[in-house]
């Protein structure tokens, strides 16, 4: 089934709903096409259907915001239309999306279309690391505080964001038994962030406050170290942490044992730009984060006519930034499209703009603060790179050594990146092993991507096909 | 292969809806509508959801990205567990069981 909407919104995190209700707003018709089964992204997830859930208290102002947005959202439900389920693996001629929904192929056509994918979280690999029980630091809060349930009772995060504080004050309330942080990151060796940190005064004591707050129900604090290697049979159960140097890598001789359930490894986000990709809109690699993104005009406008990117998916900012992301690409197009005047316009775009501009510094600094750094790249041979495929280190390296120097070249000689989630979690990985052999980036670049994005029956397009013919 | 769970349901905080009865891999098992099936396997004691060269695979991100979780749910093989909530009666079945069998 073909639709067409003027504005086509892909991703229902606060980027995307932000767009979506300034675009509506202004009287435009916009779709967004989810995922998920329900819309608020990562950050501003509802309770499951059934579900009513008494948040904690660190999280309670976040969600209100989200709750706001949602609110905001569905006043406007006359001129929104939300698929949800609805999983985007194509796109014809920059004009239309081709999702898959409820088991058959529909494409949406678009006049703008806002790409607002959000983030995936950096996968960074140790020996033992694809054993079941090791999850993202993300995916372990939401199903701690989303889904109500707690998968072990002795925890241990680690890595290096600010995330592993919230989903360690999460497993406490939940009551975990015992939880260990293990954080890359030291506060020597950013000693000379001081002055700027200072300037942030809050961030400094919220930080603090809720470390101590951790420390008093017990929380174990390792600082700075990695998991530097996890043991188990079918599941994981040990794992050995080391101490890092100011690059990261381990220091023989430090390591210590504990005994784990879970782990949950929080080593910051990527942006999640697969459209963005496929669309062909420029990327420029960001030497600090160690990633790809997207670029844009500060209008939120890729480098494809009618195409915007916002929000984590153009390079991570974090919930406030894509917010005000969200509605500065939303407003631009319904200038755009002549829904709103050149007076409108110009007053509120400055309001935003001006805003962004001030919370950028403190994203900055967050960002400087917890960058990787490569040590953590630092990898034993045998570690497993690819998840899917089982290619380790040893084998990648061998690729490049082969004489690899373009990312998809090395894709063909190892097969590294051709399973199910197609280069999604090793990628980066990939990457950042190939500038350690002394490729340079531009050499590297990223791989292509082909469509379907995710896996689709064959016998859906079998159906589209002959429906096709009866148009 | 089956773990004996560590995993528990919060109770404190938490209303949830109905109850619903799961098919995973020909073995009833309960669950609560709103959660996801990977919720409900985990809850389970399976942490396990497949296999890539013979190595166990579990739950890795829990938003639909990695694909570790993959699992051929009422017929539709490559479902992504983590973001399909459960309905009452729903098949699922893990995707390499053969792999499972010559070891
Ligand atoms: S666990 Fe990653 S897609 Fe389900």
């Amino acid at each position: 089934m073909t639709h067409h909407y003027k504005a086509v919104i892909l991703g229902a995190g606060p980027a995307g709903l932000s767009a979506a209700v300034e675009l509506a707003r202004s009287g435009t018709e916009v779709a967004i096409v989810e995922d998920n089964p329900d819309v608020g992204g990562q950050v501003y997830r509802q309770p499951p259907e059934g579900f009513i859930i008494k948040e904690e208290k660190h999280l309670v102002a976040r969600h209100k915001i989200g709750h706001q947005l949602i609110q905001n959202l569905k006043k406007l439900s006359g001129k929104i239309s939300i698929v949800h389920n609805a999983y985007t693996w194509g796109l014809c001629n920059n004009k239309c999306l081709a999702v898959l929904h409820n088991g058959k192929i529909n494409l949406i056509e678009f006049d703008k279309l806002f790409l607002c994918e959000g983030a995936i979280e950096r996968s960074i690999p140790f020996r033992g690391w694809t054993l079941p029980g090791i999850m993202t630091a993300g995916g372990l809060q939401k199903m701690v505080i989303n889904q109500g349930l707690l998968p072990g009772k002795r925890f241990l995060l680690a890595g290096s964001s600010p995330l592993l504080l919230s989903v360690a004050a999460s497993l406490v309330a939940a009551g975990a038994e015992f939880v260990g942080v293990c954080e890359a990151t030291s506060y020597l060796a950013n000693l000379r962030l001081l002055p700027n940190i200072l300037t942030h005064g809050s961030l400094l004591s919220e930080f603090i406050s809720m470390q101590q707050k951790l420390l008093r129900r017990s929380v174990k604090f390792y600082r700075p170290y990695t998991i530097a290697s996890a043991e188990g049979e079918a599941k994981v159960r040990k794992a050995i942490l080391a101490k890092l140097d100011n690059s990261w890598v381990p220091i023989p001789g430090s390591e210590t044992q504990i005994d784990i359930d879970i782990v949950g490894l929080g080593f910051g986000f990527l942006p999640h730009a697969r459209l963005a990709r496929l669309c062909g809109c420029d990327h420029v690699y960001d030497p600090l984060q160690k990633y790809w993104k997207p670029m844009t005009d500060q209008y939120m406008q890729s480098s494809q006519p009618n195409i915007y990117i916002a929000g984590d998916s153009k390079g991570i900012g974090g919930a406030d930034v894509a917010e005000l992301d969200g509605r500065i690409a939303g407003m631009h197009a319904a200038f755009e499209l002549g829904n709103i005047t050149q007076r409108e316009f110009s007053d509120q775009m400055n309001v935003l703009l001006n805003k962004k501009l001030r919370i950028k510094k403190y994203v900055l600094l967050l960002n400087q603060i917890f960058a990787p750094r490569d040590g953590l790249y630092d990898l034993d041979g045998d570690t497993i790179v690819c998840r899917c495929e089982g290619i380790t280190a040893k084998e990648i390296l061998a690729g490049i050594d082969l004489g690899a120097r373009d990312i998809n070249e090395l894709k063909r000689i190892t097969r590294f990146g051709m399973g199910l989630c197609q280069g999604r979690t090793c990628e980066s990985i990939v990457t950042q092993l190939m500038i350690q052999r002394d490729v340079s980036i531009n050499k590297i670049g990223y791989l292509n991507l082909r469509p379907p994005l995710s896996p689709v029956q064959l016998g859906t397009f079998e159906t589209a096909a002959s429906k096709d013919i009866d148009r | 292969m089956y773990d004996k769970s560590l995993a528990m349901r919060q109770k404190k905080g938490f209303k949830r809806g109905e109850l619903v009865k799961i098919v995973y891999n020909g073995q009833i098992i309960s669950a609560y509508k709103g959660e996801t099936i990977a919720t409900a396997l985990i809850a389970a004691g399976h942490l396990v959801s497949g296999y890539s060269h013979s190595q166990p695979r579990g739950v890795y991100c829990n938003i639909g990205i990695c694909h570790s979780c993959a699992m051929k749910v009422n017929g539709i093989g490559n479902t992504r567990i983590c973001k399909t909530l459960v309905t009452d009666g729903c098949q699922i079945e893990s995707q390499n069981d053969r792999l499972r069998e010559i070891e």
